[in-house]
């Protein structure tokens, strides 16, 4: 288990640097120049393009601003943002929390709402299962800035059941504010995971232990949690997990669409701005989120199933 | 699903019930009912199609206090504060309320003193500025002269690097402290327009002791700013909002605000900014999406109002080597568009045709010598088909296509470009579309490098800080200009532009820009100006007040006349 853990730890330091790197090239090449957006696109002097140009280290070779970034990382300091010129951390900080609650919520909504519909749909009748599968096919179908106009407009201009933007305060007030855009970002993860979990579960039936363990007269209940979902949960947590790279990726649409200022907005307007630091930061705290879930759900599957082991 | 007939049915229907409801709920909701459709809504002033004569200046004036509203900025967040930098909507609409000027602009486009008691010109280049006394900074500092200079002189500072300092500060000489309360300002050659921007943020005063202390920071989040406006900045927390509440202490009795606090978002997808304000989640905004147009003129929740504006959209062209580099091919091109439809189209009603950089929003003086030159300007610039033709044929009939560069994040640009490059076909012109994404057509305008893969650029918002037509011809006419993108030189234009700038008395001013728009514009086709589109203004129906007007709410302190409406 030592090992396991040094193991996972070098393997997270490795794709760092290898993305920060791959994104960092990305953005440099990208056309554009950060000082174009400072300005608003106002055309500004030649020697005030050129002051501007030094200040940021905008005319230094790749390498060296690569290594600068690097350096400073390793202490601690994730740089000033070019646009806004506070540093990243400063402008990250709030937005972290707000993105974190977001996508939590939303998957929290996937697993319960997946998982209970998909499970319902694979033991209970055909018409359970045929609302349950359309269901499923429109949560699939459905855009998620098509499902957050339909929730904005419904529960929260008509119905005034929810504000119609902002992550509100106080920890009752955000997950009021934060309800509306966690089911837009969840329709669609919702609805594969309840997929999967149908198939899987209707899959687990058919296996002969689960008509061996009926079969000794156990109760219907017991067989259900004890034989069938254990065996489902496997294929079941795998996509729960590989779902909450896509909440990350939907929270660049919802968070704009809900006027939310979170990770996601920041990221595509850094992006569109050319704010190396900021782009830079942002992308690390996806990765390592990213490769941190995925470390999670591989330690879970020898609690699952013993016979698989790290 | 093989072998479920029945279950496909049942299936079937309630997939597409479902779709159903989610597509009428989203279709029905939100007032998508046109202009016309009866019922709800009041009208909106200012809305006689085709004139400005309807634009308003003010809006109804406040009753009493509110305790506090939330306004947002559709244009996004400002990037910084410090008036330095701030040269944009975002920016100016919160600056324009926490720090003054040596002179105020008024709502009427007027000058009148701000900071200043008043100033003269003793000579043509020199102007002295007698500074108020009894001001305060926020933190109970008095201004004095030694904060003028210090302020004024950033814009010098190769380091700050100004905003402003290109074109407007190019002529000053020496900036000195004559008096305790009393600021000379010398110039290299005669400059009336240094003044008349001293009623902007160029001119906006700071106190030097706290702008020393926080160097690079002064105008962030974290520096924060010291003036001495009706509000005060209180906090500001970047991505989320931005808070300005009540200065107790404000000098001018005549504008002692009603509002206590004013609390800035920055939303800016058009959707969410329309349905922040019809739920009156936000009370009022400026520049409200035209998409949102049609909603908020039926909206019982609050009212829309088009303001006198000096905005304006453009055809500018690149010094790209082909057809559009001979004056008679954008001239042609000029005649055969029809301005008329870009404006009910493209502007939902709230534009009117411009055929000049001078169009008449911009006449802060000398109105019937503008008038003269204007009329013989558009005599020759009225939509006109077969003179168009003409002049293709005596261009030579070029076959080459133009491209056309148009942020495709804006479909009202795109929607402009269209109606051009219809118009270009009519007259056997071929335009190519480019459409680009917003933050890489911005890019593309800023480096003359990459703009020179286009020979159009599609413009969409430029307007005027002063109402004083001298201010485009500065930035776009003369060799060097900062929007000369097609390096455009004419001796005599160059000549009447410096020489109307430092002219004083205004018809001869005026008649010195209409000889410099006669050439470059209707002669020359420097550029091709489209429309003149009005501000949009929307408030909640519980409060009123905010002039409605561009420039004005970009440096009056317009917030200090927000109140409730009852």
């Amino acid at each position: 288990m030592g090992r396991s853990v040094a193991r996972d730890l070098a393997g997270l330091i490795v794709t760092l640097l290898v993305s920060s790197f791959v994104v960092f090239a990305a953005l440099y090449l990208a056309p554009g120049n950060p000082v174009a957006f400072l300005t608003k696109g106002r055309p500004v002097s030649a020697a005030t393009v050129a002051q501007l140009n030094a200040y940021y280290h905008l005319n230094q070779p790749f390498g060296i601003r690569y290594w600068d970034w690097l350096t400073g990382i390793l202490h601690g300091d994730l740089g000033t943002s070019i646009i806004f010129g506070i540093p990243v951390s400063s402008l990250i900080g709030p937005r972290v929390t707000t993105t974190v609650l977001l996508v939590v919520y939303a998957w929290l909504l996937i697993v319960l709402s997946g998982v209970t519909l998909g499970v319902l749909s694979g033991i209970r009748g055909r018409m359970t299962d045929a609302v349950i599968s359309a269901g499923t096919t429109v949560g699939l179908a459905t855009p998620v800035f098509v499902a957050a106009i339909v929730l904005i407009t419904v529960f929260a201009v008509d119905l005034h059941w929810f504000p119609t933007l902002g992550a509100g305060s106080g920890l009752v007030g955000r997950i009021h504010s934060l309800t509306l855009p966690a089911i837009a970002l969840a329709l669609g993860g919702s609805a594969y995971v309840a997929r999967v979990s149908r198939t899987s579960v209707r899959d687990a039936e058919t296996r002969e232990f689960v008509e061996t363990a009926r079969g000794r007269g156990l109760p219907p209940g017991h067989v259900l949690t004890h034989h069938v979902l254990r065996y489902a949960l496997i294929p079941i947590s795998t996509v729960t997990g590989i779902t909450i790279a896509s909440l990350l990726v939907g929270t660049v649409i919802v968070e704009p669409a809900f006027g939310l200022s979170g990770l996601g907005s920041l990221l595509v307007q850094s992006v569109e701005d050319h704010d190396f630091p900021v782009v830079q930061a942002i992308s690390l705290i996806l990765v390592t989120a990213f490769v941190v879930i995925n470390v999670a759900v591989d330690m879970l599957y020898p609690l699952l199933d013993p016979r698989i082991t790290r | 699903m093989a072998g479920r007939g029945w279950y496909a049915g049942w299936y079937g229907s309630l997939v597409a019930a479902a779709l159903g409801v989610a597509l009428v709920v989203g279709c029905s909701s939100g007032g998508s009912s046109g202009p016309g459709a009866a019922g709800g809504g009041n009208a909106t002033p200012g809305a006689t199609a085709g004139s400005t004569a309807g634009w308003v200046a003010l809006t109804p004036a406040a009753k009493g206090p509110v305790s506090s509203i939330t306004w947002d900025l559709p244009d996004g967040e400002p990037t910084s504060l410090d008036p330095t930098q701030s040269a944009a909507q975002p920016e100016n609409t919160v600056l324009a309320n926490l720090c003054e000027s040596l002179v105020r602009l008024t709502p009427q486009l007027t000058y009148a003193p701000g900071l200043t008691t008043s100033y003269s010109q003793p000579n043509p280049t020199t102007w002295v500025y007698d500074i108020r006394q009894g001001v305060h900074f926020w933190n109970g500092q008095p201004l004095t002269a030694s904060d003028v200079v210090y302020s004024l002189e950033r814009n010098l500072s190769p380091s700050v690097a100004s905003l402003w300092g290109d074109p407007f500060y190019t002529d000053v000489k020496s900036i000195k402290a004559t008096g305790p309360y009393q600021v000379t300002v010398t110039l290299t050659q005669p400059d009336v327009v240094f003044n008349e921007m001293m009623a902007t943020a160029a001119g906006a005063i700071g106190e030097a002791s706290y702008i020393q202390a926080k160097g690079k920071s002064y105008g962030t989040a974290k520096g924060g700013l010291m003036c001495t406006g009706p509000y005060e900045l209180q906090s500001w927390t970047p991505g989320s909002q931005l808070v300005i509440t009540k200065n107790p202490n404000y000098w001018d009795s005549a504008l002692q605000p009603k509002v206590g606090k004013i609390t800035f978002l920055f939303i800016t997808d058009p959707s969410t900014v329309t349905n922040g304000l019809v739920s009156g989640q936000i009370d009022g905004a400026y520049e409200v999406p035209i998409s949102a147009v049609p909603t908020l003129r039926q909206s019982s929740v609050g009212q829309l109002y088009l303001g006198t504006s000096t905005e304006f959209s453009v055809l500018s062209f690149t010094t790209k080597a082909g057809p559009i580099r001979n004056p008679l091919i954008r001239r042609a091109l000029s005649l055969a568009l029809n301005r008329q439809a870009i404006a009910s189209t493209v502007f939902a009603g709230t534009a009117v045709p411009a055929y000049s950089l001078d169009f008449p929003s911009t006449w802060g003086y000398a109105k019937s010598t503008f008038q003269q030159g204007y009329n013989a300007l558009v005599q020759g610039a009225a939509t006109n088909l077969t003179e168009a033709k003409k002049l293709v044929v005596q261009a030579g009939s070029p076959k080459q296509a133009l491209s056309m560069l148009v942020s495709a994040d804006d479909p009202g640009a795109v929607q402009t470009a269209l109606y051009v490059k219809s118009a270009a076909s009519q007259i056997g012109l071929t335009i190519n579309i480019a459409q680009v994404p917003a933050a890489q057509s911005l890019s593309i305008q800023f480096d003359p490098k990459a703009r020179v893969a286009y020979d159009i650029m599609m413009q969409d918002v430029g307007y005027y800080d002063i109402p004083d037509p001298i201010e485009q011809a500065l930035f776009s006419l003369q060799p060097g200009a900062l929007f000369n993108y097609d390096s455009y030189t004419n001796t005599q234009v160059d000549k009447d532009i410096t020489a109307a700038q430092g002219t004083s008395d205004p018809v001869a001013r005026a008649t010195l820009i209409n000889q410099v728009m006669a050439q470059a514009i209707g002669k020359d086709a420097a550029t091709v100006v489209l429309v003149n589109f009005a501000e949009r203004l929307f408030m909640n129906a519980s409060i009123t007040g905010a002039p409605a007007g561009i420039p004005a709410y970009l440096y009056y302190p317009w917030a200090a006349l927000v109140g409730s409406s009852k």
